[in-house]
């Protein structure tokens, strides 16, 4: 149906249409029918959910690449391997009267390897699926006048905070959306650490403190051209003592001058960057990446849902258990059930296991598209 | 000969004899019809009963109160269990029988047997009263009525046998085929088609270098197939494995432009599982041997089965190429080996208690249902039997899932998968196989049977004694413990390492290297008198040790039977509009309303049905009409 352009048009002809006895799709409604019909499987409606909600390019190109069957291809060729296997293993039990074959059990147990870590493969890949599809909080933490709202400034390329040389000048935190290298982020720019009698400003530092332990990535910032003193450390410390936080210790104003040339303070890398110049912007970034992703290619298949990962879990154990009861020498029998068990796990992820937990899964996530 | 009776069975085969026996069993009156009846319980094909797979579902019949495994060991040559080098859900019995001993026996079982007539007439149409079956008509004319009817036609129905180019009409060698119920039956819109099935030649003993031939005995400690049987006693001889060879195959490969197969005489699907050896030299090229087992048809037989060696190849031939196996140099056949072909009933026609879904009363088994195997026709008669008889008494059925029984994995593949080729069982269709074990089929089933009248007192005490010994053994097993003093030396003997502390007897048997068997034989002094009577009966031991040794295996298959009886939990009832789901693709909405599931479970099994369907089905079943043409709320 064409009309004129215009919302007032369109929601006219609609409202006509709607009269006359059409209904709105339902959310999720076409993913559904789609699915019923077998176009798609339970991995690619998850897709479509993750489509939907994707922030970033990355993110879309992830999860697009996962509704045109990226993953279900994955696990499906997965499961084949797992078929073949088993049916090696059944030949020799069904067929032992005939010695038609007695298979070696290191090809078995060969074969099973290739598919664990094929599986642990995908099973890596769970953070970074799913710091794509959620995205991550990232705080801008430091002591006063060291470049933090410049450094936000710097990321977001245009002035969002205020900057000047008074310190203590950001006493609120600030949050941006922003995109490093395909995660979807929200930067958190806070208060200068310090004591201080402001109270407004101490509230901000609190703030920041709690901001700190609660974010899935610390940017450090320190002042390049003085080097860190006792403050820089006291906040390091604070925040290797918090947690295994990652953390990325930035060290601004390399355009004044650099006294902090080594890679890594308390175990966390350093990167020189000008807030002011922009340089070493790029670098940090891929630094953020790397901490947060290392390894990681956005590009082949990968997991984000928790029902992803414990079904790889579950299929994972079971080819363990199928692996050692081969090596002990138990008849294959048993190694039969752990196979089984684990192709069935694997069938999970695209619904070709039809249980109750798997459509009641569907069904509790299909309203999507909202 | 007197005319009305409850269940009329046709068919004196496998699963015609056992289905009589159960009917009549369970206090119906019952005849056996048959074209010939000193032809009961032939053995068409190999003299053998049970193997992998196989075996089990003789030790279930016998749970149920059966004859098959009651026969074989009053007519067996030969004990073995097989795959005893592998674990226990496959240890798989198997006998070698006597072939002219088998159909006597059965004959005079079925004699002794109350409630029972057996008769030779020639049934040549069915007749039916407000749909459901009314009576049977013979060739003579006559009319036996009956409540319930079961077929068991086996391959005779238009039965053709070939020999090269050369065909006949014959049920088996010799046999004339039976005509009149195919046409009949489609006459009231069963739908048919045709299979094909092989048989090796029959070779003189005395022609036989047994010199080059590699002897195979029975078990030393043979095992009796049936609780019945309170001893085998019988004297065991041995079979002969020989091979093929390049030559062999040579030979067989000229007869190619005479087969009955390739000039595409036969039309009928053979069984992939059980090959002719034509199709085996063209299928697997690459193997320049194939394994041939000379099987003795009898203490006293002049004759030898060729197992392994099944043809329908040109008797010339046949001949050529058998003298070029090892040891049968000089051989001189009998019989030559032949192919037949058969009508049968493309299975998704039956329920899952064997009864046709369009023709109340009617009830098939057998080849008849497109199966292969003495046992998988045993299986079927009985439940046939069972179930025809319950039509008359109660209206009731009895079913065995999946995770009951092999019979249950059998029926049901039957039903939801309509193979289009001869059906044979093996251990890997079965789910949840280590709980379906041959030792265990009496636990699985006889109450059940005893509960339907099948099982006799002596039977039923046999198995409460089993039960109560074995809930003995492994309470001492659990509460007694070894002490390092008295246990090392025999741990090291195996291999195994020693206590620090004193250990309860059932975790030390939890140890790969210790078997129940070894404390058993070995420290006798450890162990209460009472306990070894328990275990020395029957097969109690076994079956602790295995309980044992495998229980998370065990109690992992528990869970998954847990799962898989989630889905047969859901029914579907029987008038269920599957063409009123407009989105079901057309090929799901045929099948499903052809084999009309009882289950979700069970239409997840048919051939076909994606987890799409399942879904939707699911869906469907759940809301009462699909989800998403409801109005929003």
């Amino acid at each position: 149906m064409s009309c004129h352009g215009g919302p007032l048009v369109t929601r006219h002809v609609l409202q006509c249409v709607l009269q006359a006895g059409a209904r709105m799709a339902q959310p999720g409604e076409f993913t559904r029918i789609a699915f019923l019909n077998g176009r798609m499987d339970l991995s690619q409606v998850e897709a479509v959910a993750d489509l939907i909600h994707a922030k970033t390019d990355a993110a879309r190109r992830a999860s697009s690449a996962q509704l045109m069957g990226r993953l279900a291809d994955d696990v499906q060729a997965l499961r084949i391997q797992l078929i073949d296997v088993c049916s090696l293993v059944e030949i020799e039990l069904d067929f032992a009267e005939e010695n038609l074959i007695n298979i070696e059990r290191a090809r078995v147990c060969a074969s099973l390897d290739k598919v664990s870590e094929e599986i642990e493969r995908l099973l890596s890949t769970y953070n970074a699926g799913r710091i794509l599809r959620d995205g991550v909080r990232v705080a801008i933490i430091g002591k006063p006048n060291v470049g933090k709202s410049s450094l936000l400034n710097a990321l977001l390329k245009r002035e969002r905070a205020i900057v000047s040389e008074i310190p203590g000048t950001t006493r609120d935190y600030i949050e941006e959306m922003l995109d490093i290298r395909g995660i979807p982020v929200v930067i958190l720019d806070t208060a200068g650490l310090r004591h201080t009698h402001d109270h407004v400003e101490n509230v901000g530092v609190g703030y920041a403190r709690r901001l700190s332990e609660d974010c899935d990535l610390v940017l450090a910032v320190v002042d390049a051209s003085t080097g860190l003193d006792n403050e820089d450390f006291e906040t390091l410390r604070m925040l290797s003592a918090s947690g295994t936080r990652p953390c990325v210790v930035v060290a601004n104003k390399i355009d004044v001058g650099s006294k902090l040339d080594c890679p890594d303070v308390a175990g966390y890398p350093v990167v020189q960057v000008s807030a002011r110049t922009g340089a070493g912007l790029e670098e940090m970034k891929d630094t953020v990446f790397e901490t947060l992703c290392g390894g990681v290619s956005f590009e082949a298949p990968m997991i984000s849902t928790l029902r992803h990962k414990l079904s790889l879990q579950q299929s994972m154990d079971s080819i363990r258990r199928a692996r050692n009861s081969v090596v002990d020498g138990m008849s294959l029998e048993f190694a039969a059930i752990d196979i089984r068990e684990a192709s069935r796990a694997l069938g999970e992820i695209v619904g070709e296991v039809t249980s109750d937990e798997v459509l009641d899964s569907i069904f509790a996530n299909f309203c999507i598209g909202k | 000969m007197d005319l009305e009776y409850d269940v009329a069975v046709v068919g004196g085969g496998h699963a015609g004899y056992e289905a009589a026996h159960a009917s009549a069993r369970m206090g119906c009156k019952t005849i056996l019809l048959t074209m010939d009846v000193t032809r009961i319980g032939t053995l068409s094909c190999n003299p053998a009963i049970g193997g992998t797979a196989k075996g089990h579902l003789v030790k279930e019949i016998d749970a149920l109160g059966g004859l098959m495994g009651y026969i074989t060991d009053n007519v067996g040559i030969q004990f073995r269990l097989l795959n005893r080098s592998r674990g226990p859900a496959v240890w798989s019995p198997r006998a070698q029988v006597e072939r002219s001993g088998y159909p006597l026996f059965t004959q005079l079982l079925l004699q002794s047997t109350q409630n029972l007539s057996v008769a030779e007439a020639n049934v040549v149409d069915v007749r039916l009263q407000s749909g459901g079956i009314r009576g049977l008509v013979l060739e003579s004319g006559d009319e036996i009525r009956c409540a319930a009817a079961v077929l068991t036609c086996g391959t005779f129905l238009n039965g053709v046998i070939h020999v090269g180019l050369h065909s006949e009409k014959a049920g088996r060698f010799g046999e004339k085929p039976a005509s009149g119920i195919t046409e009949a039956l489609v006459a009231l819109g069963l739908e048919s088609g045709r299979l094909k099935t092989g048989t090796p030649p029959r070779i003189r003993r005395d022609t036989i270098d047994f010199s080059k031939c590699l002897r195979q005995d029975g078990d030393e400690k043979p095992e009796p197939f049936s609780a019945r049987t309170r001893r085998l006693e019988r004297r065991q001889v041995p079979c002969h494995l020989t091979h093929t060879s390049p030559e062999t195959h040579e030979i067989l490969k000229t007869g190619f432009d005479r087969s009955p197969m390739y000039t595409g005489r036969i039309k009928g699907t053979g069984p992939r599982y059980c090959p002719s050896i034509e199709d085996k030299i063209s299928r697997f090229s690459d193997k320049d041997h194939h394994q041939i087992f000379l099987e003795p048809e009898g203490y006293d037989s002049i004759e030898y089965y060729v197992n392994g060696f099944s043809t329908s190849l040109p008797e010339d031939v046949q001949k050529q190429a058998i003298r070029t196996i090892p040891g049968l140099e000089n051989v001189e056949i009998l019989r030559p080996g032949y192919a037949v072909e058969y009508d049968f009933f493309p299975p998704y026609q039956i329920k899952l208690n064997m009864e046709s879904k369009s023709i109340p009363g009617l009830f098939l088994a057998g080849q008849i249902n497109g199966t292969s195997g003495y046992e998988e026709a045993g299986a079927q008669g009985l439940m046939a039997g069972i179930n025809a008889a319950l039509s008359v008494k109660t209206g009731g059925s009895f079913v065995l899932r999946r995770n009951e029984a092999y019979i249950g994995v059998l029926i049901d593949d039957l039903v939801n998968k309509s193979t289009l080729e001869p059906y044979r069982i093996f251990t890997s269709l079965a789910e949840y196989r280590l709980l379906l074990r041959y030792d265990n089929a009496d636990l699985r089933l006889t109450e059940r049977a005893r509960a339907l009248g099948l099982v006799s007192d002596e039977q039923f005490a046999l198995l409460m004694r089993k039960v109560e010994s074995m809930n003995t053994v492994r309470r001492w097993l659990a509460t007694h413990h070894a002490r390092p003093a008295e246990i090392n030396d025999f741990l090291r003997r195996h291999g195994s390492s020693d206590l620090a502390e004193p250990e309860a007897f059932e975790k030390l048997i939890k140890r790969p290297e210790v078997s129940l068997e070894h404390v058993r034989l070995d420290l006798p002094n450890l162990l209460d008198e009472g306990i070894i009577e328990c275990l020395d009966f029957g097969d109690v031991q076994r079956e602790v040790n295995t309980t044992i040794k495998y229980e998370g295996y065990i109690q992992r298959q528990l869970e998954q039977v847990a799962r898989f009886e989630r889905l047969e939990a859901k029914h579907i009832p029987p008038a269920f509009p599957y063409g009123q789901i407009k989105s079901l693709s057309k090929e799901a909405r045929e099948k499903l309303a052809r084999v009309r599931p009882e289950s979700v479970g069970q239409a997840s099994r048919i051939s076909g049905i994606t987890p799409a369907d399942i879904s939707l089905l699911l869906v469907y079943l759940e809301k009462g009409e699909v989800a998403y043409s409801q109005e929003p709320a």
